[in-house]
């Protein structure tokens, strides 16, 4: 354990140092458990603090009785030094207790471009990198979350690799592990205990995996008592989850295949456990979460129930995925007492052509609409988010992005002044295109850096004729690398490993991202980002990720890829399955 | 009604900072159902305000603030406001906080304000500190006292200190009302210092080690734990030495 005075003497040599302490509200500190569970995730303590998933996770494992389950987020590059000078290992928050005294480590994997910061964690808690070179006294470490959908460019690292829903996979690999401890197994035989469960990839011995799914969300884990950090967080209050699931199709999204199908909770306990939620945190905020809150059935019930019982604490309610579509209006009505925070529209693409190719069901009129509704209820504030590079775009898609920003910017002017608020804050916010495993676009080839950036240029050009909207494009050297991590094969997890060598840290922080780091790394290995990013695979030959089952088969992908080239569109599945299980199977 | 009280900061919560302080102390009273009551306007925000801010990092016994909340006790002439929700003595006040705190802060002396009193900022004077200084090599305490006379004679005493616009020079003398050594051992020396703090200003303690480790010819780490804040009215608060 690392005692009061070195952690003072590390403190004092960081910013922020509120990040490395714990002992929050609502910490748990299992004293004398007999197995050992580090929770990591490898980002700073305020990303990860963030993500509900791994907190819901954090209360599973410490609501096993035999189980202590601890908090370690990746050290901020100063800390890390600091670290290293001092010469102590990577600590966990609960009871500063070093990474490679637990008995079990696991990974959040939420971002490809999280990587190196899961090297940095394991080296600086003194755990060999590689999981053959690990040996009986080290902890088996497991990696789970979205990225797990592809493990191969991580999975030299990982002893096991968990595919699909935690809550309740979880609970039976700590099963499995406690009793394999009680036993004296060894790590070999651990791990093999660990193959037998569903849901369960090995690294070592490649297997075909089914996807683990949470049948019934209403009756999965709630968070109950989640922790109130010191510091501020990026996601600084109650976080419900209303849903899981999407069956909008969008065909670029990820979330939207790997997460079917939906699964719902109740309005009447999402009522209550809002309601217990900011008893026990103090919180004066309660967002309600999912991929898309606003195809959740019973939202008109829920909204206003929440908002009215919220209103007498003075907690307010923010709904941050809505969508752009009939309903919204109604909406944002109701919304009318809330605070006016910003909000974001996601038409992704200029044309109703290149919308009908991703099967994003919005029209030119719907987002106009939502815009007028959203004026007049007294927003000021609008966000429009698109893709450049989305298979098959031309340079007319892209001068429609302006035209449609234009066109937002006029329904303002249009609107009476007596209406609307003051000042419009109209930002386009632009990003690069990833195809990414599990979508109708897991075959299509990411532009090349410089078509990204004469699409960029030929964008901002365009857009100078449209009065009073900020552009953003986001920076493509990063989606380059997150195209190839997505898409990748073993070969890259060397890369990575040379990239973490050569200094790579934090690389989704533009601020830390170093190009010379990666650009070393394969040019050492002999191999491109570009041709994991850049190619077009074949439809039919194997992908590095075909031996995991994800529930929605390759055959419906193709088709639905076939569709997306004719720029047919696919309706909503809900109560109209389109068949993505495969022929007689289904979803529920 | 205007709860004026004293928070202790120890252990890992002195490294919150202080705005995330009067964030938390905000969710901390909700948790304990008195909610702080809000300021009128285009933007309200929660009526709490602390006599000063602590840097980040350091520990005190009393860090005094005033909470304005929803609660009120009954008025002198025994009618009941509509918003009230009955007494709220600062034994209730401070059981309920403290029992919503995590580890390492804690309330104590709390009391409502009598009516009139002007806000703490206007009524702070001075504080006083308990700097641990951490050398590298062993000082005794004799070359201690001695650099710290040395300190005292100087009639400027010039350091560089971090502000948003670089580095800075800064003459701490003036603010600087007392040093001494308490004790001097293997790893260091303990200091008690005194330092002027006023609403527009006062000693960074620190600064006060920061300036003494070039006489002693040494390098260290500093800790910073403030004992008490010094007011110039009555209260439950260490009392200003009068003038005379
Ligand atoms: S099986 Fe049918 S209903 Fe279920 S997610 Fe797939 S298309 Fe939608």
């Amino acid at each position: 354990m690392i005692n009061e005075q070195q952690l003072d003497r590390l403190l004092a040599k960081v910013e922020k140092p509120a990040r490395y302490t714990g002992s929050e509200w609502n910490e748990y500190r299992k004293e004398g458990a007999f197995f050992h569970a580090a929770l990591c995730f490898p980002d700073a303590y305020e990303i990860g603090m963030s993500h509900l998933g791994s907190r819901i996770l954090y209360e599973v494992m410490n609501g096993q009785q035999d189980v202590a389950c601890e908090r370690v987020f990746c050290p901020w590059p100063d800390m890390e030094r600091a670290l290293r000078q001092e010469d102590l290992p990577l600590f966990s928050l609960e009871t500063r207790r070093p990474l490679r005294d637990f008995d079990l480590v696991g990974f959040s994997l939420l971002y490809e471009m999280c990587y190196t910061n899961v090297l940095t964690m394991l080296e600086l808690g003194r755990i060999p990198l590689l999981a053959g070179e690990r040996t009986e006294d080290d902890p088996i470490v497991i990696g789970g979350g979205p990225c797990c959908v592809n493990p191969e460019p991580i999975a030299p690292f990982l002893d096991a690799v968990v595919v699909g829903d935690g809550e309740e996979v979880m609970v039976e690999i700590l099963d499995a592990l406690t009793q394999a401890k009680r036993e004296g197994a060894s790590r070999a035989e651990r791990i093999a205990r660990l193959s037998r469960l569903e849901g369960l990839y090995i690294p070592s011995e490649p297997k075909r995996v089914r996807r683990r799914v949470v049948a019934d969300l209403e009756h999965a884990a709630y968070l109950e008592r989640p922790i109130v950090p010191f510091m501020g967080i990026v996601h600084d209050r109650v976080s419900l989850e209303v849903m899981r699931g999407c069956t909008r199709g969008c065909r670029f999204c990820q979330a939207g295949y790997i997460y079917r199908p939906v699964r719902e909770r109740s309005a009447e306990s999402l009522l209550e456990r809002g309601k217990q939620l900011v008893d026990c945190t103090g919180y004066d905020e309660i967002s309600l979460l999912s991929l898309s809150t606003g195809d959740y059935t019973e939202l008109r019930t829920l909204l206003p129930e929440l908002m009215d019982s919220m209103a007498k604490q003075r907690v307010s309610v923010a709904l941050p995925s809505l969508r752009i579509d009939a309903g919204l209006g109604e909406m944002l009505q109701k919304m009318q007492s809330v605070r006016k925070a910003g909000l974001t529209f996601a038409p992704e693409a200029g044309t109703q052509r290149l919308r009908d190719v991703i099967n994003k069901n919005v029209t030119e009129e719907d987002l106009l609409r939502a815009a007028r509704d959203a004026f007049a209820a007294g927003w000021t504030s609008v966000k429009l988010y698109f893709m450049l590079g989305l298979p098959t775009e031309t340079d007319a898609d892209i001068l429609g992005i302006a035209d449609l920003a234009g066109k937002v910017a006029r329904a303002w002017r249009e609107t009476p002044p007596a209406r609307r608020g003051k000042g419009l804050r109209l930002s386009v916010s632009v990003s690069t295109f990833v195809p990414k495993p599990f979508t109708p676009f897991q075959w299509c080839p990411q532009d090349s850096q410089e078509e990204i950036w004469r699409k960029q240029q030929l964008l901002r050009s365009a857009m100078k004729g449209v009065r009073g909207v900020t552009l953003h494009c986001h920076p493509s050297r990063l989606s380059l690398l997150e195209a190839a991590f997505s898409r990748g094969d073993r070969r890259l997890a060397e890369v990575l490993l040379a990239a973490y060598q050569n200094g790579a840290r934090f690389d989704s922080w533009t601020e830390h991202f170093s190009r010379d780091a990666w650009a070393k790394a394969f040019e050492t290995c002999g191999l491109t980002p570009e041709e994991f990013a850049l190619a077009e695979l074949p439809l039919d030959a194997p992908l590095p990720w075909s031996h995991i089952d994800i529930g929605v088969t390759a055959d419906y992908l193709k088709r639905e890829h076939e569709r997306a080239m004719a720029a047919r569109t696919t309706p909503d599945c809900r109560g109209n399955c389109q068949g993505c299980y495969g022929r007689g199977a289904s979803c529920v | 009604m205007r709860m004026i009280a004293a928070l202790r900061k120890e252990s890992a919560a002195a490294f919150t900072s202080h705005l995330d302080i009067q964030r938390l102390l905000q969710r901390a009273f909700r948790r304990a159902g008195l909610p702080l009551r809000y300021s009128s306007g285009f933007n309200p925000h929660p009526l709490l305000s602390f006599a000063t801010a602590l840097a980040t990092g350091h520990t005190s016994d009393g860090e005094w603030f005033e909470a304005e909340l929803e609660t009120q006790p009954p008025s002198p002439r025994g009618e009941v406001g509509a918003a009230d929700r009955g007494e709220l003595s600062p034994e209730e006040f401070l059981a309920r906080t403290n029992a919503q705190l995590p580890e390492g802060l804690s309330i104590w002396g709390a009391f409502a304000a009598p009516e009139g009193m002007p806000s703490l900022t206007k009524l702070l004077l001075s504080a006083k500190y308990v700097l641990r200084l951490h050398t590298d090599v062993s000082v005794t305490q004799a070359q201690a006292e001695n650099a710290l006379a040395k300190l005292l004679a100087q009639e400027e005493v010039l350091v560089s200190k971090k502000t948003k616009e670089g580095q800075k020079t800064v003459d701490i003398r003036p603010a600087l009302l007392d040093v001494s050594l308490l004790h001097a051992d293997e790893e260091g020396l303990t200091l008690s210092v005194t330092g002027a703090l006023t609403a527009s200003g006062g000693l960074r303690a620190e600064l006060v080690a920061q300036a003494l480790l070039p006489i002693l010819g040494c390098s260290g780490w500093t800790q910073v734990h403030r004992n008490s804040l010094v007011f110039t009215a009555p209260g439950p608060w260490p009392l200003a030495p009068s003038p005379s």
